[in-house]
């Protein structure tokens, strides 16, 4: 009893913050905080209405789709067979998207200390953690729910039998899905953070432990693209490609047999009660397993040393450098020690190429009617599109880096450094990561070489869109200038709600479809023997179009950033 | 030395001064103390001496050199130790020490013999090559002021630099502290430790509610007040026996 009553309260106090946190943001009626204007207030309620229409947009998108792939389905009859991916879909949503926040709660969170010096049971700490990371999970699987409708509601509708308890399941799933996911992450938590204990630089453990769990989400994705011939001609041959991997689904989802019985198949309630035994069962377990190991972890994770003997180095260094490259050096540290900012520039560094490499493939063709340097024009357009995004996006520090020094920026400030070494020392980093993207976007497109002057546009291209992402951080660290925010308690909390990466991806959005869109009209319209023309105003277009986006904000920054450094205040 | 004259900040969101019409002056050679209540402006007053935070109104010389027309000038003049210890938390002390040392341009030779000699003052040499994250609120605080001493500064500024610091530290401290202003220095700092700054300072100034209520000379208040000792002066004058008579009193 007494167990119960504690568990209780843990998980009480967890929920109010969860729910705290959540609805902060969401709730227009929340009282005005001292200083907060009408205007501020009706931000919110904007920013809120404009969330509800993203997953409205979102749900349709996702429901559209499942109607789709459901009249397929009975047409060429893997009905349950679909019933298997769809489920399956919603839990790997869950691992992936909630896999971080999930560790986060277990074993990152900031009352370690406090919960090792109550008196409550390990088993009991952990349970209540679990209970309320399982229930910060409902939300990707509630998605699911309309999705599982529809594909109810849509197979009856073409004729196959489905019972009232489907729809109840379906409700129901918003419940039952997570349980297998978060029981795996659960339990193979204990043994990673085993041995995350003999690493000493934990976050970029993490961080590279991420960037190769999206590298191949990605290449499993593209696999099966290719493989399904998604991208091709539409001639009905995906379909026939789709159907073994679809099947196999069922055979690797063998866990969900139960569940997927009880949607669409005999004894649909004994099935789905045996579903939820599973679920209660695997979940029991999680918590008898890792509540064992789960003082120890939290004795580990509290340790700030590692499993090993610290080496320190026994001479200290007094070697001199300029002040320029010592503030360049401490830039380029608040990145690399930042996961998840490390991981943003990660990211660019590999989806450049990438990106580089699938549109010049997917979109080459040479058919008789067009030459391959017409096709290499339309393909210079989607990879100008592609990479104008990628760029900005994978350049989250420059957007808060001057919120990045938090309490530093007095340190700074009382130091004989202009503000101007300052800035610049960070749009100097900046100018490195993007050099280093557009480098490995070079090094692809050089790959895909097909006539002799090929590299010579692909080096052109490099520079604008270099240029282009040069003068978006400029911009982007002046308006963390002008309003910068020290308030914030971990770099998570800074970059997950950073609406001010909206305007620069969307009007780079906007740049990349307009740069798009001349490429290949100019390709499919031009003449063989003028094409070249093609090539001369599609970088001019897109060089004027560079040269704009670079030197406007730059002229604004030296005009303004003395003025804007010192009213900067911590 | 250092000269206020006629400060006024106002922070933006506020509609009363923080500090108004500040001024006073602190010679070479003195160790001045600078007092208040909470909340009485002696951070703001110290954030805008040293070159954090803009001001509205008034001017403040270091060493001659106007904090706002030659901040860059001023600031080279000036070791700032801050109450809360913001350092960066990725770099390891000695790091932190040749960053600060790189920027006001220390030489190498230079840098080595007072690191050394601060960092064995105050029991930090052997911690010297470990991240700062790894420190406490003290160790960072003795690391702030190695730092800061790297570069012989003409004034010190400090801002509640005993809090946190072992008992040797502070004695560490006050002892530079009174070697610093025999060479002729100038050290400036506020705290809430009164008995520490009735033996360790020349001058004293006490603000309250961004208003300087007094300035007053140490050696003088024990001889002119029967030793009136300064805790109960400085209760007296910002109202903390609730006497509701916050007044000079008859100094």
């Amino acid at each position: 009893m007494e167990r119960w009553v504690r568990y209780k309260s843990l998980v009480r106090v967890y929920l109010a913050t969860l729910f705290t946190n959540l609805s902060g943001g969401l709730n227009p009626k929340k009282k005005k905080s001292v200083g907060e204007s009408g205007k501020e207030v009706s931000k919110k309620i904007v920013s809120g209405i404009l969330v509800a229409i993203g997953i409205v947009v979102l749900l349709v998108l996702l429901v559209s789709s499942v109607v789709s792939a459901t009249v397929l389905a009975v047409e060429q009859g893997f009905v349950k067979e679909l019933s298997y991916v769809l489920v399956g879909v919603c839990q790997l949503t869950v691992l992936i998207l909630g896999g971080n926040v999930v560790l986060s709660y277990l074993y990152f969170s900031n009352d370690m200390d406090l919960l090792l010096s109550l008196p409550i049971t390990p088993g009991e700490a952990f349970a209540a953690k679990f209970t309320v990371s399982y229930i910060s999970q409902l939300v990707i699987s509630a998605f699911f729910v309309p999705v599982l409708l529809s594909f109810g509601i849509t197979a009856s509708l073409n004729g196959v039998e489905i019972s009232p308890l489907f729809y109840v399941l379906a409700v129901f799933s918003v419940v039952l899905l997570p349980a297998f996911p978060l029981v795996l992450i659960g339990v193979f938590s204990a043994p990673i953070m085993f041995i995350l204990r003999f690493f000493k630089n934990k976050d970029l453990i993490k961080t590279v432990f991420t960037v190769i769990s999206s590298l191949l989400g990605m290449a499993l994705y593209l696999a099966i693209a290719f493989s399904t011939n998604i991208f091709g001609e539409g001639d009905g041959s995906e379909v026939a490609n789709i159907l073994p991997i679809v099947q196999s689904a069922s055979k690797y989802m063998v866990f969900n047999y139960n569940f997927c019985e009880a949607l669409l198949g005999d004894n649909a309630l004994l099935n789905a009660l045996f579903y939820v035994l599973e679920c209660v069962g695997s979940i029991g377990f999680a918590i008898l397993l890792c509540g064992f190991f789960y003082k120890r972890i939290m004795y580990n994770m509290l340790d700030n040393g590692s499993g090993r003997k610290k080496k320190i180095k026994g001479e200290v260094g007094y070697k001199s450098v300029s002040y320029r490259k010592n503030l360049f050096i401490k830039d380029l540290k608040i990145i690399f020690k930042s996961p998840v900012l490390l991981f943003s520039t990660a990211l660019g560094l590999i989806m450049c190429p990438v990106f580089t490499v699938l549109f010049h493939n997917v979109f080459d063709y040479a058919d008789e009617s067009s030459s391959v340097y017409a096709a290499e024009l339309s393909s210079l357009g989607m990879i100008y599109y592609f990479n104008t995004i990628m760029l900005i996006s994978s350049n989250m520090a420059t957007s808060v880096f001057i919120s990045l020094e938090k309490g530093n920026i007095a340190v700074l400030k009382s130091l004989p450094v202009s503000g101007k070494d300052v800035v610049f020392s960070k749009i100097k980093v900046s100018a490195i990561l993007l050099a280093s993207n557009c480098l490995t976007f070079l090094i692809a497109y050089f790959c895909l070489t097909r006539f002799l002057f090929q590299p010579l546009i692909g080096i052109a291209l490099a520079v604008i869109i270099f240029m282009q992402g040069l003068g978006f951080s400029i911009w982007e660290l002046m308006r963390d200038m002008e309003a910068p925010n020290f308030r914030f308690n971990n770099v998570n909390e800074l970059t997950k709600n950073n609406k001010r990466m909206i305007k620069p991806v969307f009007l780079s959005m906007g740049t990349g479809i307009g740069g798009m869109i001349v490429a290949i009209v100019l390709g499919s319209v031009l003449p063989e023997k003028f094409v070249y023309l093609g090539y001369v105003a599609f970088f001019l277009l897109t060089a004027t179009v560079a040269c704009l986006y670079f030197f406007i904000p730059l002229n604004k920054m030296m005009k303004n950033v003395e003025t804007l450094y010192e009213r900067l205040e911590a | 030395m250092i000269e206020i004259n006629l400060f006024s900040k106002k922070y933006s969101k506020s509609d009363r001064y923080a500090v108004e019409d500040l001024s006073l002056t602190v010679k070479d050679g003195e160790i001045f103390g600078f007092l208040g209540p909470n909340g009485a402006g002696k951070s703001t007053t110290i954030k805008c001496l040293t070159g954090i935070m803009p001001f509205n109104d008034g001017t403040i010389t270091v060493c001659g050199d106007n904090i706002r027309d030659n901040a860059i000038a001023a600031k080279k003049h000036i070791a700032y130790v801050a109450d809360e210890q913001n350092l960066y938390d990725f770099l390891t002390g000695i790091q932190y020490i040749n960053f600060i040392a790189d920027i006001f341009g220390v030489a190498e030779k230079d840098r080595k013999e007072r690191t050394e000699k601060y960092a064995a003052i105050f029991d930090m040499s052997s911690k010297l090559n470990e991240r700062i994250s790894s420190y406490s609120h003290g160790m960072k605080q003795k690391i702030s002021i190695i730092a800061g001493l790297v570069h012989d500064p003409d004034v010190w500024i400090l801002d509640e630099p005993m809090t946190g610091l072992d008992p040797k530290g502070c004695f560490e401290l006050k002892k530079l502290m009174h070697a610093f202003a025999e060479q002729g220095k100038t050290v400036f700092f506020s705290s809430h430790v009164l008995d520490v700054v009735e033996k360790l300072c020349t001058r004293v100034a006490i603000i309250d509610k961004g208003q300087l209520v007094t300035v007053c000379n140490m050696e003088e208040l024990q001889e002119r007040k029967n030793n009136i000792d300064l805790e109960t002066l400085f209760l007296q004058l910002t109202d903390g026996l609730g006497d509701g008579n916050g007044t000079l009193g008859t100094i």
